[in-house]
């Protein structure tokens, strides 16, 4: 009999199987858009971080699947009073809901509500940690065009130390058999990614013409805290998939962006409204991915 | 009730071992070297064989609120610290003014010493100097610099009023606690589980800039309170040479934990200093061994009474017992080549730190001490109370706190 998945925190906590089991759920959602799997269900929504994409996509997927969602002001909340996080999840939870889909700045914390509650808990980015939605939803959009990702070449550009996307990424492609490479600016790599088999190149032209996608990553501002990068200018020089970079890229190659964008930065419009972007189907899809991932979690309960 | 203590092994005035009998009565101690003869049924016998005692123990612990400092003594002393030194709180920062200073030195433990370092800076801000000299006629004992070391201009302003009162410097832990932006920790396990700490560079670089400015103004002493990267600790070493007077304290957690236990955000392992990889605990081990720290430090917070779970974030440090933290570090000392005046003298303030005798007991001394099991033996299976089950050798054998087996 298959484990029951309770929890979605992170894609390095998943194996191969259980990852193309939320895929293969997801394709079904696509080709079924009526599916109310979960009426009489309520799924809480709690955002710590400003979110468009991602909170909507969550509050969409659990309409779609017949449940309520029951979206928190954070700034509004308890919190504000003084209420620790645990007393008032374990509120949120005695009113009744079936699952909690949480983003807050600081990683771990989804992680440390899947130990103190009983309800299925669904990380949406955690501070440095993961993104596990995005990665699911950047798989199943590859998945989608290339088929079975075992060898397919994926390229992950830009800032990889601060961020969850990326980090979700790795962990669903290795995981997957794919070959993964990351470019971007030196300080903004670890070592550590080695020891997990991807390669690395700080030569975006030389690395561009073998891959088979790019998931170029946001420029995030907001996590550099001034040490990390001298100037935009020079990134997008060195690291921007500009308008001529773009011509040399395979011509079924993908371009992926978890966004925001930041026009003129790490994408120029010409590549990010260009022939090559999946940027749009991946937001489609991040709606089946979440469908998907509250569907397994909270199907068995 | 009396109490007999027999084959433990006990430091003279010469600094010597010797293997001696101690006969305890009323909380003091009534006999060294000899049993009298009482009737069995009203003495209790405990045999300590190849166990050090330690009745002067000290550590360094944060101040708590002047309305917790009984329950706050009474747990530190009942638990085999029994001199200890308070530091300025990074969170109440109490010890910044003279009143607070005399306040604190009303409240006396009845046994063993206490001494208070106050703070460089008014209120824990960074940007205003302490009255420094005030503190220490008030009674400090020397002053603690926190975030001050930050402020370039200001760490030199407080050592050169510092080198002129002549009292001893306490360095607090050379990382900043790991809430608010703090950037990356460049290590491995941070990186997996997205945490934001202090990497070993950072440490290093900070005790590096610090001593360079130190050694310009200043030559009075100073203690670093805990290093745990072992590059911090080899240039303080290297430092010795030509500025005598300094000493490195060590938390012995760090030398047996590492931060691979951290993958499922372990808050019982938050330390300050940050625990690090397993190579750099290594390292730090072979610096442990060569002889480059010179007190071994708890890191421990008896205030915490907090037990609703945190995040690792919202959680601060310090929780570890001092149960454990003498477990550890009997089972280091038991490993390693030191004698036994050595080992005594990791649970010793550095010498320039002391108002107390050395870990000797004598005659009428009150009956408080700590036996700590010291040669190696068959490892055996310890859970922690930091969540962690390890296997150590050496351990406690005995504590006896004013007369009274714990």
């Amino acid at each position: 009999m298959t484990k029951r998945i309770k929890h979605c925190i992170g894609l390095r906590f998943f194996k191969s199987n259980e990852i193309n089991s939320f895929l293969d759920l997801a394709a079904s959602f696509k080709a079924n858009h009526n599916f109310k799997s979960l009426s009489s269900k309520t799924v809480a929504h709690v955002f710590f971080e400003p979110s468009t994409r991602t909170r909507l996509s969550f509050e969409m997927a659990t309409q779609k699947l017949g449940a309520f969602p029951m979206v928190l002001d954070v700034n509004h909340s308890s919190l504000t009073k003084g209420e620790t996080l645990v007393d008032m999840m374990k509120n949120i939870e005695a009113l009744g809901v079936d699952a909690l889909v949480i983003r807050h700045c600081d990683g771990g914390v989804p992680y440390f509500l899947s130990q103190n509650l009983s309800v299925p808990v669904v990380n949406a980015g955690d501070g440095y940690h993961e993104h596990p939605s995005q990665g699911l939803l950047d798989l199943f959009t590859l998945r989608e065009t290339l088929g079975d990702l075992k060898g397919k070449h994926i390229l992950i550009l830009g800032d990889i130390m601060h961020s969850r996307v990326a980090k979700s990424n790795l962990w669903g492609l290795k995981t997957l058999g794919a070959k993964v490479t990351v470019s971007g600016p030196p300080n903004l790599i670890p070592s550590y990614v080695r020891s997990l088999g991807v390669d690395v190149s700080l030569d975006l032209d030389e690395i561009l013409p073998k891959v088979d996608a790019v998931n170029v990553l946001r420029i995030q501002f907001e996590r550099q805290h001034g040490i990390a990068l001298p100037s935009m200018k020079e990134y997008r020089n060195l690291f921007g998939l500009t308008k001529d970079r773009q011509m040399l890229l395979k011509e079924s190659a993908m371009v992926l962006h978890p966004g925001p964008i930041n026009r003129g930065v790490e994408l120029d419009s010409e590549v990010a409204d260009g022939k090559f972007n999946v940027i749009l189907n991946q937001v489609e899809h991040g709606v089946y991915v979440r469908m998907a991932i509250l569907h397994k979690l909270m199907e068995a309960m | 009730m009396s109490i007999a203590v027999v084959n433990g092994k006990l430091i003279n005035s010469e600094n010597k071992v010797n293997v001696q009998n101690l006969m305890i009565q009323n909380g003091k101690v009534t006999g060294v070297g000899y049993i009298p003869d009482e009737d069995e049924s009203t003495i209790s016998i405990f045999d300590i064989t190849q166990s050090l005692i330690l009745p002067n123990t000290f550590d360094f612990f944060y101040a708590p609120d002047i309305r917790d400092l009984n329950s706050y003594i009474d747990e530190i002393q009942g638990s085999g610290i029994f001199n200890f030194a308070l530091l300025p709180n990074q969170m109440t920062n109490v010890l910044d003014h003279p009143m607070a200073i005399e306040k604190f030195l009303s409240m006396k433990p009845q046994t063993g010493t206490f001494q208070l370092f106050a703070s460089a800076t008014k209120d824990g801000a960074p940007d205003s100097l302490s009255e420094l000299s005030l503190l220490c006629q008030a009674g400090a004992s020397g002053i603690y610099l926190g975030r001050i070391i930050e402020n370039e201009i200001l760490l030199k302003q407080a050592l050169t009023y510092i080198d002129m009162i002549g009292c001893p410097i306490v360095v607090g832990p050379l990382t900043r606690l790991i809430t608010g932006d703090t950037h990356l920790n460049e290590g491995d396990m941070s990186f997996k589980i997205g945490i934001r700490g202090e990497s070993i560079d950072d440490e290093f670089r900070r005790v590096q800039d610090f001593l360079s400015i130190v050694e310009r103004y200043t030559r009075v002493p100073i203690h670093f309170l805990s290093i745990s990267s072992p590059k911090a600790v080899n240039h303080i070493h290297e430092f010795k040479n030509t500025y005598h007077d300094i000493s490195v304290g060590l938390s012995p957690f760090h030398l047996i934990l590492s931060d691979n236990l951290l993958s499922d955000y372990n808050n019982k392992l938050k330390f300050n200093p940050p625990l690090r990889s397993e190579s750099e605990m290594n390292s730090l081990h072979l610096a442990f061994t060569n002889g480059q720290f010179d007190m071994f430090t708890s890191l421990h917070a008896p205030s915490d009474k907090e037990m609703q779970p945190r995040p690792f974030f919202n959680t601060m440090p310090y929780v570890q017992t001092l149960n454990d933290f003498f477990s550890v570090a009997s089972h280091l000392l038991s490993e390693s080549d030191f004698d036994l005046e050595q080992m005594a003298s990791f649970f010793e303030a550095p010498i320039s730190f002391r108002n107390y005798k050395k870990n000797q007991l004598g005659l009428n001394d009150p009956a408080s001490f700590i036996a700590l099991k010291n040669h190696s033996r068959d490892p055996y299976e310890v859970d922690l109370s930091l969540g962690v089950t390890t296997k150590l050798s050496g351990g406690v054998d005995l504590l006896v706190h004013e007369g009274v087996v714990k």
